[in-house]
C-alpha cells in the first residue's frame, strides 16, 4: 500500500497520457493515424471490384448509395441502402465495423464512391472496394 | 519518493509513450469527419472540364493544376500550366509543398477523374481547403474540350462563347503537346506574354 502511495503521482501521470494514446489510436468517431499507410489501398487499383466479383466475396456488404434499385433486387439480404451524407451515422458506421467481410460501396457516380473509399479508410475501416462498371480500366500505378 | 527521481520517471514513460505512436502521426486527418463529409460531397469541390477551360483561357493566376498521373503519362500529354505530382508521391509526401498558398486553389486531376477523388478526400481531410477536383479527369477533358463539335443549325451567344472557349483552350492544348518537354515551360511564359500583350490596355 505504502509503495502504491509512493508512485500514485507517477502512476496517475502514466495512465493520463496512456488513456490518451489508447483512445486517439481506437476512437472511431475520428480518424486513424498514418493517413499515407490508410490510403495505399488505391495506389494499384486492387480496391476495385467488378460486378461478377462478387458471389466470390464471403459475408460481403453491399452499401447502395446509387439512385436504382437493381443492387437491392439482386443482393437483397446484403445490401444496405445509404445516401452518401449519412453514410458516417452510428447505425451505419456499427453495421459496417460489424460486417466479417468486404464492404462494397457502389454509387451512381464512381467519384462519390471513391471518395467514400477514401474517408471510411481513414476511419481505419479495411476490406473496402469500390464497385466500378465492367469496362473501366484500372491502370496500376 | 523525491521530486527530481518522480520527473525522471514521468519522462521517461512519456518517452516509452512516444516511442509507441506511429511515425506519420503528424499526417493524420484534422478536419473532423462530419465536416469533412458535408465538404467532399459538396458540389463547389468538383470543377467541370469546361470551367477549367475556362480558368486556362482567362490565364487565372489564382490556380495551379495537379496532374497525378505518372511521370510517362504526364510527359506524352497533359493539360497546359500543370504540374505533375504521382498520386503515390502526393499521398506520400509533405502536401504543404504543394497547396501551402491558401490563395491558389489547385485543381487536381487523372485520367479517369478516380484518383483525383481519392487526392481530393485526402488533402481536404489534412484541411487543405484549397483543394478541388476536376470532373471526369484528363478522359473527359479530352471529350469535352478537344473533341468538342458544333452541329446544329444556330448557335445562342452562351454556346458561341463556350464553343470559342473551348477552341482556344483545345489550340493551347495541342500546341503544347506537340513540343518537346524542354520547350513547354518556355512557351507556357510566352504564350502568357503574348496574350497579355493582345490584351491591350494601358500600363
Amino acid at each position: 500500500m505504502n509503495t502504491l502511495k509512493k508512485y500514485s503521482f507517477v502512476s496517475a501521470v502514466f495512465l493520463i497520457l496512456l488513456s490518451a494514446v489508447l483512445y486517439r489510436s481506437f476512437n472511431h468517431s475520428g480518424f486513424r493515424y498514418d493517413a499515407p499507410r490508410l490510403a495505399s489501398g488505391s495506389f494499384n487499383g486492387s480496391n476495385i471490384i467488378t460486378e461478377e466479383q462478387i458471389p466470390g466475396f464471403q459475408n460481403a456488404l453491399i452499401i447502395d448509395m446509387s439512385d436504382s434499385d437493381i443492387l437491392k433486387e439482386r443482393y437483397n439480404e446484403i445490401t444496405l441502402k445509404v445516401k452518401p451524407d449519412s453514410i458516417l451515422e452510428k447505425k451505419n458506421i456499427r453495421r459496417i465495423i460489424k460486417n466479417k467481410g468486404p464492404v462494397i460501396l457502389v454509387s451512381s457516380e464512381n467519384s462519390i464512391s471513391a471518395r467514400i473509399w477514401m474517408l471510411l479508410s481513414q476511419k481505419g475501416i479495411k476490406n473496402i472496394f469500390i464497385l466500378l462498371p465492367e469496362n473501366h480500366l484500372i491502370q496500376p500505378m | 519518493m523525491e521530486m527530481r527521481i518522480k520527473i525522471t520517471v514521468v519522462l521517461l514513460l512519456s518517452g516509452l509513450i512516444l516511442a509507441l505512436l506511429p511515425l506519420s502521426a503528424n499526417r493524420s486527418f484534422t478536419v473532423k469527419p462530419e465536416k469533412l463529409i458535408s465538404e467532399i460531397l459538396d458540389p463547389d469541390v468538383s470543377l467541370t472540364a469546361d470551367q477549367v477551360a475556362r480558368l486556362i483561357v482567362n490565364e487565372d493566376s489564382t490556380i495551379r493544376l495537379i496532374d497525378l498521373r505518372t511521370p510517362e503519362e504526364f510527359s506524352k500529354l497533359s493539360i497546359p500550366g500543370s504540374v505533375n505530382v504521382p498520386y503515390k508521391d502526393f499521398i506520400s509526401s509533405d502536401l504543404y509543398m504543394y497547396m501551402n498558398d491558401m490563395n491558389i486553389r489547385n485543381i487536381l486531376y487523372s485520367n479517369d477523374g478516380l484518383l483525383s477523388d481519392y487526392a481530393l478526400v485526402y488533402a481536404r481531410g489534412l484541411g487543405y481547403k484549397n483543394s478541388f477536383a476536376m470532373d471526369g479527369g484528363l478522359d473527359e477533358w479530352i471529350d469535352t474540350v478537344i473533341e468538342s463539335k458544333f452541329t446544329g443549325e444556330r448557335i445562342s451567344a452562351r454556346e458561341n462563347a463556350l464553343y470559342e472557349t473551348r477552341t482556344k483552350a483545345a489550340n493551347l492544348f495541342i500546341r503544347f503537346n506537340s513540343m518537346p518537354d524542354s520547350l513547354k515551360s518556355a512557351f507556357m511564359t510566352a504564350n502568357k506574354f503574348s496574350a497579355k500583350k493582345l490584351d491591350g490596355g494601358c500600363e
